[in-house]
């Protein structure tokens, strides 16, 4: 598996939607849904620091490792 | 990117694909004509001269194909495609064929220009062979930057 996102869980949690998020986070709900369903290859600092801030989590809450 | 220059060099690459057509079909009586009044040693080597011609007339034709398949994917602003890479490939493959059958006939009529066709075609296909791996590689960062959230 290796990096595994959770911002499903994170979004859940918070009550938030993708579109809503993908607002207040500046990046387009496509792109948000690629991060999400884990098909992105790079996050910049700048968005995983919006997302953080909208979340109000910490980048380990949103990023996982895991074992293959 | 210039978009009239763009639109300019696809619409050079339409006439080129209609005229090869056109001269593909009426090399036979072009052929003729040219051993009547151009050169006797055309006459002489008709059959050749036509199946080599005929020959890199068809793959010449596959090129602006293949170049005009290229120019429509600019003109749509999506240029960095795997198809392009293959069409790249393909005209290398082409290109070769054109020296190889050129090269042929320079040992059955032995002019200068050729000699410098054979040279031409050898080159494009050289280069058209580096550019599909250098347009590879940028297709694969294009893919990774549109993957970078």
């Amino acid at each position: 598996m290796g990096i595994k996102i959770n911002l499903d869980v994170l979004m859940a949690q918070k009550k938030t939607g993708l579109v809503e998020l993908a607002k207040r986070v500046e990046i387009t709900p496509a792109n948000l849904s690629i991060l999400k369903n884990n098909k992105a290859k790079a996050i910049r600092f700048s968005t995983l620091e919006a997302i953080c801030r909208e979340l109000g989590c910490q980048p380990g809450d949103i990023i996982e490792y895991e074992e293959d | 990117m210039d978009s009239k220059l763009v639109k300019f060099t696809k619409t050079v690459l339409d006439v080129m694909f209609g005229g090869g057509f056109f001269v593909l079909f009426t090399l036979p009586v072009s052929l003729k004509l040219l051993g009547k009044y151009y050169s006797a040693k055309i006459e002489e080597n008709f059959l050749i001269m036509l199946v080599s011609l005929a020959v890199c007339g068809v793959f010449g034709i596959l090129i602006i194909a293949q170049l005009r398949r290229m120019m429509r994917t600019v003109i749509g602003g999506n240029c960095f495609v795997y198809a392009n890479v293959e069409s790249l490939q393909k005209m290398a493959v082409f290109s070769i064929v054109i020296a190889g059958v050129t090269l042929t006939k320079l040992f059955v009529m032995p002019t200068p220009a050729t000699a410098v066709v054979v040279l031409v075609f050898f080159i494009a296909a050289l280069f058209s062979q580096v550019l599909s791996h250098v347009f590879e590689k940028a297709v694969s960062y294009k893919e990774e930057n549109d993957l970078t959230i």
